[in-house]
């Protein structure tokens, strides 16, 4: 057991959280190392690195802050008791993602009391080329321009952006999130979903053209 | 010239992922087409707006309690558990206002620990000279054996994590037992293949098909060089067998869900599917909805990540790809293999007789209750014949002529006399009464691995319906021979009864066990 290390009693690297953790990942960090060998003051202090990033990808999944926090903790237990296995041909951060989506999405699953928006009546869940075309040929038909009266403040427009994210299934809320809020790449975001990146792009944009359709409607 | 529907296209340009040219030629298409360029520079704006979203901090009170988690692993080695956080105020109140109570508590479970640490150092003290403590007691206390020391020393002796690497039987890759099935599934590319999945193929007994063997097999997924966060696990089908495989593949199939190992992608809605009375466990992979999707198209086999456990599969594949479809399960695999050789039929038809554990009467007096009235009189033949009479036409094994324990280290004080019945006796009958709520309990101590029982009808934990099923106890008397208790717990009939389920079967005291489930007694 290597020297015991302080546990940040907040998150003391904030900064570091925000930016990216994953940079402090490198093949080599001893922390990660130390965590995956069962030192749990370094695992403390790895988690404490990622522990926002993860609160908030679930916070985004599950919209909910009390909600979020306990999903979270989940996962992040779910983290400890599983280090000791985690293999290093993955990244951390696509590690430790997978897992919070995991809690997030059974976590969704087991609420199921929010209504999502029927991509059924489109082709829920299974999007395929046709009914995505012909979602898409819709959203380019739509001749409506937004005016500017119904520009709303930043702070509405998160709020409504947030509600069009709920109301999303679950699968292509989980891309869109690790896309945009999370600023992950495909290949990334395919990792952590256990998805091909072709399934990643169909959905990204699914979500996307869902998105933009629900924020119309918010708009009018 | 582009494809305006081209939401590959659209969407490459979105995130910017195009070559120059490219994205040139879609710039030109949207300086021409007005609907065109208006939807990407909605999509754009959307895109930049969600990006933007603020992040939220998470309450203080969750690295905490994940920290005190850590402390008391490393304290007491107990495993880490969730701690209840407060509710209902994160958003009106930043983080450090939700410090201080769960501090208190924190503190609280600290002080604890030390006062414990204390009592110990103590009692430690307490044996030792008066002189010796005079010195400790002198002694610098920043340098006094504190917290860190023992701290790692308690560390040191934490168990080794639960995902330590282990070893893993080759029979997980190719657990093919028949020179039939082995050439079937290795002209499959997949199986043969070590970078696409990890296979484990099974026909000996579901019920070999326990939680620790899928564990394994779904290690061995994870695991280089397969890396895979599918596990494919075909089963044949047997006949008589379509509860156990389910049960099986059930249980397999939680072993291996995200529940279990957190990277797994199987959840469980992939688990298990019922199809009227039918039960199935399927699993589908996602990569599959990649693929433009032929509605009722069945593709190769084992081309994608998905398990049927079918009892009758041809009879049932319409209602199958129904369920399918409604499940967003895309592939449909329905082994009809012939079940292997090996695999015998125990099915055995519910008596049609309940005659309680002696006669009617004492079981009815015992349980306080009506029972069903005996059937007509069996044929005057031997106790097992009076079974195989009592039985709708299905095949029935014989009841194992041996019934001494195999282990024989483990055998119970020998009972004073057998009850023998009359050769013309009806099966006797052990009752277990319980509900709903009980049943997977019962079930799943009957059922752990390697002291079986079989259950005649289809129940399988946490899926059960209000109804009766049998456990032959007969034919599975050399299993019960490993001491397997009977659960005190649960109202039996009649009472008293033997410690262990073996001592029954020694006693030839019983031939059924029958477990009623009453949600409503």
């Amino acid at each position: 057991m290597g020297e015991p290390l302080a546990i940040p009693t907040s998150d003391a690297e904030g900064s570091a959280v925000s930016a990216d953790p994953a940079c402090k990942e490198a093949s080599s960090d001893p922390l990660l190392d130390r965590a995956i060998d069962g030192d749990r003051h370094a695992l403390g202090i790895l988690l404490s690195r990622h522990q926002k990033r993860l609160y908030n990808t679930v916070l985004r999944m599950v919209s909910n802050a009390d909600d979020a926090a306990e999903v979270t903790q989940e996962a992040m237990l779910k983290i400890v008791q599983h280090i000791g296995g985690f293999r290093r041909d993955a990244k951390l951060t696509t590690w430790m993602t997978r897992i919070a989506m995991n809690q997030a999405i059974s976590h969704l699953r087991k609420r199921r009391t929010r209504d999502t928006v029927s991509l059924e009546s489109t082709g829920r869940g299974r999007t395929t080329d046709d009914d995505q075309a012909a979602s898409l040929r819709a959203a380019l038909a739509d001749h409506r321009e937004p005016s500017a009266e119904h520009r709303v403040e930043t702070r509405d427009i998160a709020e409504r952006l947030q509600l069009a994210i709920d109301r999303l299934d679950d699968d292509f809320k989980a891309v869109l999130v690790l896309r945009d809020l999370q600023q992950l790449d495909y290949a990334e975001i395919a990792d952590a979903l256990d998805l091909k990146i072709g399934t990643v792009k169909s959905r990204l944009f699914r979500a996307r053209l869902t998105v933009r359709e629900l924020l119309r409607k918010s708009e009018t | 010239m582009i494809d305006r529907h081209d939401s590959n296209l659209l969407l490459d340009y979105l995130e910017g992922e195009l070559p120059d040219a490219v994205a040139a030629e879609v710039e030109s298409a949207m300086a021409n087409d007005e609907e065109l360029r208006r939807l990407i520079a909605e999509l754009s704006a959307d895109r930049d707006a969600l990006r933007a979203m603020p992040e939220a901090e998470p309450p203080g009170e969750l690295i905490e309690a994940i920290q005190a988690q850590l402390e008391r692993e490393m304290l007491l080695g107990a495993p880490p558990e969730p701690i209840p956080l407060a509710r209902g105020h994160r958003n009106t109140q930043p983080p450090a206002a939700n410090q201080p109570s769960h501090l208190r508590a924190r503190l609280m479970f600290l002080g604890g620990i030390a006062a414990l640490l204390a009592l110990a150092a103590g009692i430690t003290l307490y044996s030792l000279s008066q002189t010796t403590l005079l010195n400790l007691a002198g002694s610098n206390p920043a340098t006094t054996p504190d917290s860190e020391p023992m701290t790692e020393s308690i560390a040191q002796r934490q168990p080794a994590p639960d995902d330590a690497p282990i070893a893993l039987p080759d029979r997980h890759l190719a657990g093919l037992d028949t020179p039939a099935h082995r050439s079937r599934y290795a002209s499959i590319p997949e199986v043969s293949d070590p970078s696409t999945a990890a296979w484990f193929i099974s026909n000996a007994s579901p019920l070999g098909l326990d939680e620790t063997t899928l564990d394994d097999a779904y290690r061995l997924a994870l695991s280089p060089p397969h890396r895979s966060t599918n596990l494919t696990l075909g089963i044949p089908p047997a006949p008589a067998f379509d509860a156990e495989f389910a049960g099986a593949a059930d249980r397999a199939f939680r072993a291996a869900s995200a529940d279990t190992h957190p990277e797994s992608a199987l959840r469980e809605e992939h688990l298990l599917g019922v199809v009227g009375e039918r039960r199935f466990a399927a699993v589908s992979s996602e990569a599959s909805d990649s693929r433009p999707q032929a509605a009722n198209q069945f593709t190769p086999l084992f081309e994608q990540q998905l398990v049927v456990a079918s009892r009758d599969g041809t009879s049932v594949e319409s209602e199958l790809r129904q369920w399918a479809q409604s499940n967003r399960v895309s592939l449909i695999q329905i082994d009809r293999s012939e079940p292997p050789a090996a695999i015998e039929s125990t099915a055995l038809p519910v008596p049609s007789t309940t005659t309680g554990w002696e006669t009617p009467e004492t079981a009815e007096a015992a349980l306080g209750r009506s029972m069903p009235e005996p059937a007509a009189a069996a044929p005057s033949v031997s106790r097992r014949s009076t079974r195989a009479a009592s039985a709708t036409p299905q095949k029935i094994v014989p009841r194992p002529q041996t019934s001494a324990p195999a282990e024989p280290e483990a055998a119970p004080p020998a009972p004073a006399a057998p009850q023998q019945p009359p050769p013309d006796a009806p099966p006797r009958r052990l009752l277990l009464q319980v509900n709903t709520a009980q049943l997977p309990e019962l079930i799943g101590e009957l059922q752990s691995p390697g002291r079986a029982l079989r259950l005649q009808q289809n129940i399988a934990p946490n899926r059960v319906s209000p109804a009766s099923a049998t456990l032959d106890l007969a034919t599975q008397s050399a299993i019960l021979t490993r001491g397997l208790p009977i659960p005190q717990r649960f109202p039996l009939s009649p009472a008293p009864l033997p410690a262990t389920l073996d001592q029954l079967v020694q006693q030839d005291a019983v031939d059924w066990i029958e477990v009623q489930i009453r949600d409503n007694p």
